[in-house]
Parts: structure tokens; sequence; C-alpha cells
């Protein structure tokens, strides 16, 4: 993949991460939500989650953040690993943590 | 020249021999209007005859003689001492370059990445005109404004120096080889765009750098390489959303009557005469064209 398409992908998610963040925020306080310290509560909690719509929001969420975060550690390791296959390396082992915290986070959500 | 005071010149010195540094301190009296390059001239002339450091055009031109002064990357030419306002001066060879002798760099490096961003004219199809030139390329001064500013890079290595990245990152393209490739894709005669912009879209191109800046500070002719990445950025982003495609590189201009007529003219047979004659015809339509 060119490299400016990841970086696009990176805005792009930025963007998305601005937005999914204040509803995640709302969903607590009292905007939306019953306040913070009920928002936090197992039962509201476990209730939300069981609703299709804050599924979503929150899968969203997990993929934004954790693609976002996990390309910033790419660029910030390719500035020290300079190597074409050292760089190539450094890529699976990030993409592997990837998807293997990508799916434990999901567990949750699936498993509501 | 009247002396004004006297200044100690501490020159971190790189001995290749013995593959470390030494700081040197020399006193050069200095008079008004007296630059950092002359110190340097008064020391190996006077002090020590073994100090190396470039020059050449004493003139904020040529760009070779760069060095650190008191920690910022400066051309020794066009630094007076006294607007420094230090009674002492810190000099060393520019960073991030391999190191040859005292003040002096090897600019290797830095030129082979100005290369890789092939920076010249490319012209699609145009191998003729490009070897054998025949007329020059229609601009408007609007066409020139857009590159102008970064075509008076001096390639002094400054901005190369000043970098951060450069430093952590060998691969790294670099402020001037990435302003440089910027500064032909903003050229309307140039149809390389396609190509140049596969040649910095990478982790070691233009998206490599942090923004700290530090280049266009060091810039002595006021080039802004920072500006000139972002918008190679830009134009990354325009080209994978499909904004920009290839570009239609600027017309040729139109032939010029007399110089379509003059090469038409055969060389006359070996007469001095008969030469002089044709000479003297093409002269004169010459002076006719408006």
């Amino acid at each position: 993949m060119k490299e400016s398409y990841i970086r696009l992908i990176q805005y792009l998610l930025g963007i998305a991460i601005a937005i999914l963040i204040l509803i995640h925020l709302a969903i607590f306080t009292s905007f939306i939500g019953p306040g913070y310290e009920l928002g936090l509560s197992w039962e509201t909690v476990s209730e939300r989650m069981s609703s299709p719509f804050y599924d979503i929001i929150y899968t969203l969420l997990l993929f934004a953040l954790l693609t976002h975060g996990f390309i910033g550690i790419r660029n910030i390791l390719f500035e020290y690993i300079t190597g074409y296959r050292a760089r190539i390396a450094v890529s699976w082992v990030i993409w592997t943590i990837y998807i293997i915290i990508l799916i434990y986070g999901m567990l949750p959500i699936i498993a509501s | 020249m009247e002396t004004v005071k006297n200044v100690k010149f501490r020159i971190k010195r790189w001995i290749p021999e013995e593959g470390r540094f030494r700081v040197d301190t020399f006193e050069v009296p200095v008079f008004k209007g007296m630059t950092v390059l002359e110190g340097l001239i008064y020391i190996k002339e006077n002090l020590d005859p073994s100090l190396a450091f470039r020059r050449s055009c004493r003139m904020a031109t040529c760009g070779i003689c760069g060095i650190i002064i008191n920690g910022k990357p400066m051309l020794a030419c066009a630094t007076q001492i006294l607007h420094l306002n230090s009674d002492v001066l810190t000099l060393e060879p520019l960073k991030n370059l391999p190191l040859v002798k005292d003040l002096v760099v090897d600019h290797t490096p830095f030129f082979e990445k100005q290369r890789e961003i092939k920076p010249y004219i490319i012209r699609e199809g145009g191998e003729e005109e490009y070897w054998n030139p025949s007329r020059e390329y229609l601009q408007t001064p609007e066409e020139v404004e857009e590159y102008l500013q970064f075509s008076y890079c001096l390639t002094c290595a400054l901005c190369y120096s000043a970098c951060p990245i450069t430093g952590t990152n060998p691969n790294y393209l670099g402020p001037q080889a990435l302003m440089n490739a910027y500064r032909f894709i903003a050229d309307s005669r140039d149809e390389g765009l396609l190509i140049r912009l596969d040649i910095v879209d990478s982790p070691d191109g233009c998206w490599g750098c942090h923004l700290a800046g530090s280049c266009s500070d060091a810039c002595p002719k006021g080039v802004d390489p920072a500006l000139a990445i972002q918008l190679l950025r830009r134009k990354i982003i325009e080209r994978d959303l499909g904004y920009i495609k290839a570009v239609k590189g600027a017309p040729l201009a139109p032939p010029l009557p007399y110089v379509e007529e003059a090469k038409e003219v055969k060389p006359p047979k070996f007469t001095v005469r008969g030469a002089q004659k044709k000479i003297k015809e093409i002269m004169e339509k010459f002076v006719e064209q408006p």
C-alpha cells in the first residue's frame, strides 16, 4: 500500500475519532446519558451494550482508535528502523498485534 | 581597517587521524563589517595555516561556506561577526553530513538525495527538444511566481544540517531535496509531476517531516522548505483523491522568423568574402526585426 493511502486513512480516522469520542463522552455525561457515575454502573453499561446502536458506535470507535494508534506506532518505529526488510518485519509484527487486540476488544461487543 | 574589538573563535575541529573533535581557541581582531569567513581567513593566514574550511564566492552565492555558528547553521561569508553580539564565537562543522577535516564536511549524501528527485525539467516524449533545445517555453509571470522562491536555493545544505529528522533517519530525503521536488512540480514547463510524487511518497520522503521548521529558519535565502513539503503532501493527497492527473507542460514559444531564416542559410564554400557577405545579410535582417 502506498504511504500516502496510509496517511490519508490516518487523517480520516483522526476526524472520525474526534466525532466518536464526543458521542462516547456524551453517553457518559448528562447530555444524553444518565450522568457520569450512573452511566458507568454495571446495569447501565450492560443495558447499553445490548443496543445495536451502541454496538456499532463502540465497534467503530475501537476500530478507529486501534488503527489510528497502530499507524502512529508504525510511523514512529519507521523513523528508527530504516532498513527495507526490517520495516517489512516490523509491519508484520505490528499488524499481527493489531488484529489480536482488535479481536480481543470485539469480544465484549460480540458477547453482548 | 580599524579594529573594534577582539573576538574569540572557539573552533570545534574534526581530527580525522584521531577520529575525534578538538576545540581550538583563536583571538581575532574584528573590524566593522568583518564576516566570520574573513575571521577564519585571518586565522589561516596569521595563526594556524592547518585550519581547514571551505570557501569560494564570499558573497552568499555558492553556498559552500556553511558552518554552525553559535549553534545555528549559517553561511560564514554572510554573517558579520559584530551582528552576533558575542565576544566568543563557537564554530562547528555542519551536522548530518560525513566529516572530512576541521570544518569541512562531505556534501555527497546531500547531492545524491537531490539527484534522486530528478532536479530538472521532465518533458514526456520531448527527448529531441530536451537535448537540442530550439526555443524557450512560454511561461506567464504568475506561473513563475509559483516556484520562484524555491528556485533561490543555493544547495548550501544548511537546512539539511538543521533538520532533526535527517539526524535520526539517514534515508530521509531531507528538506532541500523535497523542496526541490516541489520546485519542479510547481514549474509549468515540467511534466514529471507523477514521477516525482511517487519518489517522495514514502516514510523517507515528505511523510517523514515532523514540521519542526528548522530548515526554513536556517535558510540564508529565505526559502521555505517546510512549506514546500506541506504543499507536496497536498499534491499527493490530491493525486490519491483523483483531483490531479498527468500534467501538460507549457508549450514551446512560436519560432522566430529570423532564426528560422538563419538556419536555412548554408555556409558559403571556401570564400571568406562570401561568408562575410552572408553574415552581413543575416545581421541586417536581425536588426530589422522589431
